[in-house]
């Protein structure tokens, strides 16, 4: 008999628990300028950092790669060095999260999904009106593609419990609002 | 049977062993309890929450497992099923043989179903190069070693003895600062994900509505083994399956909150097929393995509530056993309290019989758990049947004081009888005053104050 055979046979029967509905939680409902307050707070806890158009400027000067969307955002030019050898990668993200500094991000037509994590700096560009108060509220929203949730800057507490951010993927992460 | 029993390896234990190990695992409970408050209003409702899903989850795998194998499907992830660990070490070994016929790199994730499944040993042995790429299993890899606690498995070790072996591996110059130890770990692991055709993870959760298998990480190296390679396969217990999307959120904050006190993890990553033809990267196939393995007989038996777990790791870091001993005392993949009750299920109660008795039965591991598995009553009805089957013998000093004090006669015979043979010592007294002096006696005797009363 084929294993699926065998494992769905010996599951047994139905139960007959039902499950509470989740019940959904009330949205808090905050002027965006306080959920970006609140973001910022989180990012920075983590190790992230907001920063400004002049600070990707700078960022730009080292070895770079942005993606099609992204790089028409921002009137440059889509590419720049391969994504193995970026040192930073420029993305536009879908949507950010208040209460944990998150930020969510599909992939899609075009899009590298490495361009925020190889690189060891990550720019996310977020339109202001792109923030969520909530996780909750922001699942409810996730495109049907592979989709990451990224909160801070890669990091490990593995040696002897000690942070140590940026292991493998960016230790560098940079949410410019526009 | 020929380890040593968990108080004998604990006694043999490297003090600098049992420090790390203590220091760290406190340090984790408290940032548990500081991130589980911040989190949620009332901690005790979500953790009821989250254990009714799961109940809701294993009373409805009839039809939550094929309606996830459905819409994996059309998703374009390939489903197969694998009754025991042999017939998941081969599924996975075939996959990499029609992708990679000449053997190569095989990228890997920390995942605890394949060490339950001993898949490393295996794929290793048909020739494949296998790489552990999270940090802490990338440690235990180069060290031979196996990992001593689900989340954090280096907690065992120093600084000290991971930059020696990173020294001994030629990974860079010797340090001990850990931000260099990383990088040297990232640097060497960066030609193996450019180099590896295959990457292999476990999952944490697999949504039934949506076909998505979501994955949760801090360092960067599972996004790495899911993306980078041409073929991704998974591997899940059949008992990681959740009904909806809308169950993520309480979940996540669950699990990031019990296993390193985060907010949130670093990466969420959720899987949704192979490339589409318009993406530019990720892995062209994608594979999902369901993995039994003794679950189905768990599911039908006393231990049932033990696959609700979300391998948290905060039962571990409580337990003041496991503080003490470390998890290589428990014999099994799993340690801690959750250890001592899967691995016994998981292997018959015949491989792991005394393992139930590395309990104090304080019951922390439960109030912290959260999906709130019963642990301390599994841990009792492991001990009754493992005495039931002969398999651990009851100490003979307390059968004979079970006979004593379940009889009124007996007992007062023995208060009588048993200081003129001089055999008064209590039988737990022995290991007890090896630390501790027993106060002296002093006053009347009660039971001539109690008789002497009316």
């Amino acid at each position: 008999m084929p294993d699926r055979d065998l494992i769905l046979g010996a599951l047994g029967p139905v139960g007959k628990k039902a499950r509470m509905p989740v019940a959904p939680a009330p949205l808090p409902q905050l002027p965006t300028d306080a959920l970006w307050q609140l973001f910022t707070e989180r990012i920075e806890e983590l190790g992230g950092r907001i920063g400004t158009m002049e600070d990707l400027e700078i960022i730009l000067a080292r070895p770079h790669a942005i993606d099609g969307e992204t790089a028409t955002r921002l009137g440059r030019p889509v590419g720049g060095v391969p994504i193995w050898e970026a040192e930073v990668g420029v993305t536009t993200a879908d949507l950010a999260i208040a209460e944990t500094g998150s930020l969510i991000i599909a992939t899609g037509s075009g899009k590298d999904r490495l361009l925020s994590l190889t690189p060891a700096i990550h720019v996310a560009i977020v339109p202001k009106d792109r923030i969520v108060a909530t996780i909750t509220e922001a699942f409810s929203r996730l495109s049907d593609r592979t989709t990451v949730m990224i909160t801070g800057p890669s990091r490990t507490a593995d040696i002897e419990g000690i942070l140590v951010r940026g292991v493998h993927g960016p230790g560098d992460v940079v949410v410019i609002p526009v | 049977m020929n380890r040593p029993s968990v108080e004998k390896f604990a006694r043999k234990l490297p003090e600098e062993t049992t420090n790390s190990v203590r220091s760290a695992s406190v340090a984790k409970t408290g940032a548990r309890t500081v991130a589980l408050s911040e989190a949620f209003d009332d901690l005790g409702a979500a953790r009821t929450q989250a254990a009714q899903i799961k109940d809701f989850v294993l009373d409805n795998l009839p039809n939550l497992l094929p309606q996830l194998e459905l819409k994996c499907s059309l998703n374009g992830i390939e489903v197969h099923w694998a009754k025991d660990a042999a017939a998941a070490n081969k599924i996975i070994l075939d996959i990499c043989k029609t992708n990679a016929p000449d053997g190569g790199v095989v990228v890997k994730a920390k995942s605890m179903a394949t060490e339950e499944i001993h898949l490393n040993k295996y794929l290793i042995k048909a020739g494949y190069e296998v790489v552990e790429t999270d940090l802490g299993e990338f440690v235990i890899q180069i060290d031979n070693d196996t990992p001593s606690h689900i989340v954090t498995p280096i907690i065992h070790k120093t600084r000290k003895q991971v930059a020696k072996s990173f020294e001994r591996e030629g990974l860079g110059p010797y340090t001990e600062v850990p931000t260099e130890l990383a990088q040297q770990a990232r640097n060497h692991l960066r030609d193996k994900f450019r180099q590896a055709k295959i990457g292999i993870s476990g999952i944490n959760f697999a949504i039934a509505e949506s076909g998505r298998l979501v994955l949760v990480e801090n360092e960067g190296n599972n996004r790495l083994c899911t993306t980078a390679p041409d073929v991704h396969i998974a591997i899940m217990g059949l008992e990681k399956v959740l009904p909806n999307e809308t169950d993520l959120p309480l979940f996540l904050k669950l699990l990031a909150g019990s296993a390193t006190g985060q907010r949130m993890t670093t990466y969420v990553h959720m899987v949704s097929g192979p490339r589409r033809r318009d993406e530019k990267d990720g892995p062209k196939e994608v594979h999902l393995v369901i993995l039994d393995n003794g679950r189905t007989n768990i599911l039908n038996g006393p231990y049932r509530e033990i696959l609700r777990c979300i391998r948290c790791g905060a039962c571990l870091n409580v337990c003041p056993v496991y503080r003490q001993v470390s998890g290589h005392a428990y014999k099994h993949v799993y340690s801690g309290p959750l250890g001592a009750v899967l691995g016994p299920a998981l292997e018959g109660i015949e491989k792991l019989p005394d393992l139930a008795k590395a309990s104090t039965l304080c019951g922390a591991c439960e109030e912290v758990c959260p999906v709130k598995i019963p642990i301390p009553r599994m841990l009792l009805q492991l001990r009754d049947e493992a005495v039931r089957k002969g398999l651990i013998k009851e100490a003979i000093p307390w059968s004979i004081f079970a006979m004593g004090t379940t009889s009124g006669f007996r007992w007062r015979m023995g208060l009588k009888l048993l200081p003129m043979a001089g055999l008064a010592r209590h039988p737990a007294k022995a290991g007890w005053e090896e630390f501790k002096d027993l106060p002296k006696k002093e006053g009347r005797d009660f039971r001539k104050w109690w008789n002497a009363r009316s």
